[in-house]
């Protein structure tokens, strides 16, 4: 099983992620064009299904690009591997502090966002990488 | 550490994405290690020696 998982060549990975990206906003759309509210109260498990079956295909195609992603860099050229391991680096350095000082403020200024510190760490873990590349491929240009 | 790849990809005739192409690495790498930017691994500095048929330490050597 691992054998396959590490030959496989996870392609089309683009085209998963543009359609997983919009299969995330699909519910948000489709709800715009349909009575919401009479739908909730007439048949919820509808209603439930036109959240759930989108987001859970997306989940998957998220899952597909980041494995994809996972097995490319390992695969792959060894002075992109180097870059990708040094923006990791930066990026874990970075969220943690980021979490260190976060739940200080929270915990004193603004309790109730502590609800949500898991949602703004991903989103700076997120950014951190994609600065991370940019500034560790500066280091080998 | 130094290296003399850049004369001895000249001395082949080889652009770098030649060289980048038989060692099986991007041209960037190619670039960077001529650079001395990045050492290469020890399986592609011996991937480099075979194409220009030396051994590594007369391509690859520390700074005094």
């Amino acid at each position: 099983m691992q054998r396959i998982i590490i030959n496989f060549s996870f392609p089309y990975k683009t085209t998963v992620l543009i359609f997983s990206a919009v299969l995330i906003f699909l519910p948000i759309i489709l709800i715009e064009f349909i009575d919401a509210k009479s739908l909730i109260d007439e048949e919820p498990f509808l209603f439930r299904s036109i959240l759930l079956i989108p987001t859970f295909i997306a989940m998957l195609g998220f899952i597909y690009c980041t494995l994809g992603y996972h097995f490319q860099i390992l695969r792959g050229d060894e002075l992109k591997l180097r870059i990708h391991l040094e923006s990791l680096n930066i990026t874990f350095t970075t969220t943690l502090i980021s979490m260190f000082i976060l739940i200080f403020m929270f915990l004193n200024f603004s309790p109730t966002l502590l609800n949500y510190i898991l949602v703004i760490l991903s989103v700076i873990a997120i950014i951190s990488y994609v600065v991370g590349i940019e500034i560790v491929k500066e280091k080998y240009k | 550490m130094k290296n003399n790849l850049h004369v001895l990809r000249a001395e082949k005739r080889l652009s770098q994405d030649d060289l980048a192409k038989l060692v099986d690495v991007s041209r960037q790498t190619i670039n960077a290690i001529e650079r001395e930017k990045y050492d290469p691994s020890l399986p592609l500095a011996l991937k480099i020696a075979k194409v220009f048929n030396k051994k590594v330490e007369e391509i690859f050597f520390l700074e005094d």
